[in-house]
């Protein structure tokens, strides 16, 4: 089974797009900030897509995703942002930090699933 | 520039003579204030309450509990020195009497035949910032969406948008969200009861229904804002960085929670707007929200650089779908 890790600050938001991919058949585990996700994807080398937010305490989502390809050296694992943010400039930022896919708040489940599953591979 | 947006204030009016309070109310139509009439002895009653004010008209020769209308001015601006009082003339003798700084209290002194003068007082007062339409209209909208998101199976009814000098914060929760630009800088706050938004969730939210606590509806109110926050940024805050100029300035922030009272410093009015949340399908007996959604551009606001961002055809992507880069 896939496994995806969901970051966000919002426990709304974490049982939201965790309760949807559970129920489509994908593993979930959630972390809480970009430091949280860091530290859960050390220790779960199989998560196969990182689906988080860009606005946290503690450490960003694109702090974060920077951090994943510079200092973990993990080009592997796929990012994509799920936040209020649209501008181009955070897009932008995104992309140039690996970023595959933006996402913007609410979470429309059934419309992202597809792209989601073509990325992990189910 | 677009037309002025029409937004309203609430002023109570405690006035006894029944032709004078037909003046009033003429001049509260044409200048967009609803004037709400309080009957002698529950003006204390109504202050304690949870009404968002703009101003307060009282006339010269009122009385409530054996206070005449300027001593009851005085004791109204003890309570709350953020609310305008305007102060109609009777006979003169309680007015003609007062010094400069019992005068002081009042924002205006009138005579009903002069009442027009008080529509330069309203503007200085209450009316005194522009807020372009489109701004308006558009944040109603994009918190109209959020909620429709945020719970399942609601009605949402939004109130006129209100422009308030109160700063009584209403219910329980209560959320403060910085919002910068090169056009304003300031907050937004959403308010709330939080009983009443927890039955909600509990009801109407698919993945809030196992387990409950004042956290999780924190966390409910916090996310409504971020979403909201993020939609006024994608759809009137440009990508062009601050100016250096704009940032940097600060001012503290005062809650008071034994008066449920919150500044910021300044005495300029907050704009508002009452979004009221009730479940579908109960005949009118179901959970009642009320939301009061409040702006106030404290450190700067200039609606002549305010523009509305166009995004492309080709940049339109729905909210919620996948964008692959």
């Amino acid at each position: 089974m896939a496994k995806i890790l969901v970051v966000d600050d919002s426990s709304t938001v974490r049982n939201e797009v965790s309760g949807f991919l559970s129920s489509n058949g994908l593993e979930v585990i959630t972390a809480n900030d970009g430091k949280d996700g860091i530290s859960k994807l050390k220790s779960n080398p199989d998560i196969k897509l990182i689906l988080s937010d860009v606005n946290m305490p503690i450490m960003d989502g694109l702090t974060m995703a920077e951090k994943i390809r510079s200092e973990l050296g993990n080009s592997s694992v796929n990012i994509i942002m799920l936040t209020t943010e649209s501008s181009d400039a955070m897009k932008n930022r995104g992309k140039a930090a690996g970023v595959k896919g933006w996402i913007v708040k609410p979470f429309n489940g059934p419309g992202a699933l597809p792209g989601i599953k073509k990325l992990v591979g189910a | 520039m677009d037309e002025i947006a029409p937004t309203v204030s609430k002023v109570l009016v405690q006035d006894n003579t029944p032709e004078h309070l037909d003046r009033i109310k003429i001049f509260c139509n044409n200048n967009n204030l609803i004037g709400v009439r309080i009957n002698d002895g529950n003006i204390m009653d109504v202050l304690g309450s949870k009404v968002d004010l703009g101003a307060i008209f009282l006339s010269e020769n009122t009385t409530y509990s054996k206070l005449n209308g300027a001593e009851l001015g005085y004791e109204i601006h003890k309570i709350r020195p953020e609310l305008p009082i305007i102060l109609r003339r009777d006979d003169g003798n309680i007015i003609d009497n007062m010094d400069e700084q019992q005068k002081s209290v009042f924002c205006a002194i009138y005579d009903i035949d002069e009442i027009d003068i008080l529509k330069s007082v309203i503007n200085e007062h209450i009316f005194s910032l522009y807020y372009p339409n489109a701004l308006v209209r558009g944040i109603e909208e994009l918190t109209v969406e959020t909620l429709k998101h945020t719970f399942d199976n609601v009605e949402i009814s939004v109130s006129q948008p209100y422009l308030i000098k109160d700063r009584i914060i209403y219910g329980q929760l209560f959320s403060l969200m910085g919002i910068e630009s090169n056009w304003c800088r300031g907050y937004m706050m959403l308010q709330s009861d939080e009983d009443n938004v927890t039955n909600m969730v509990k009801s109407e939210m698919i993945n809030h229904k196992d387990y409950i606590d004042f956290r999780s509806i924190n966390d409910v109110l916090s996310e409504i804002t971020n979403m909201i926050w993020g939609g006024i940024k994608a759809r009137y805050i440009s990508d062009e960085n601050i100016e250096p100029n704009k940032v940097g300035t600060q001012v503290p922030i005062i809650v008071n929670h034994q008066h449920k009272y919150i500044t910021f410093g300044t005495d300029i009015p907050q704009l508002c707007f009452k979004y009221t949340l009730i479940r579908k399908n109960t005949n009118g007996e179901g959970d009642i929200i009320a939301l009061y959604q409040k702006f106030v551009f404290n450190l700067n606001w200039e609606p002549e650089k305010f523009n509305e961002n166009q995004p492309s055809v080709d940049d339109l992507v729905d909210t919620g779908e996948l964008e692959f880069f």
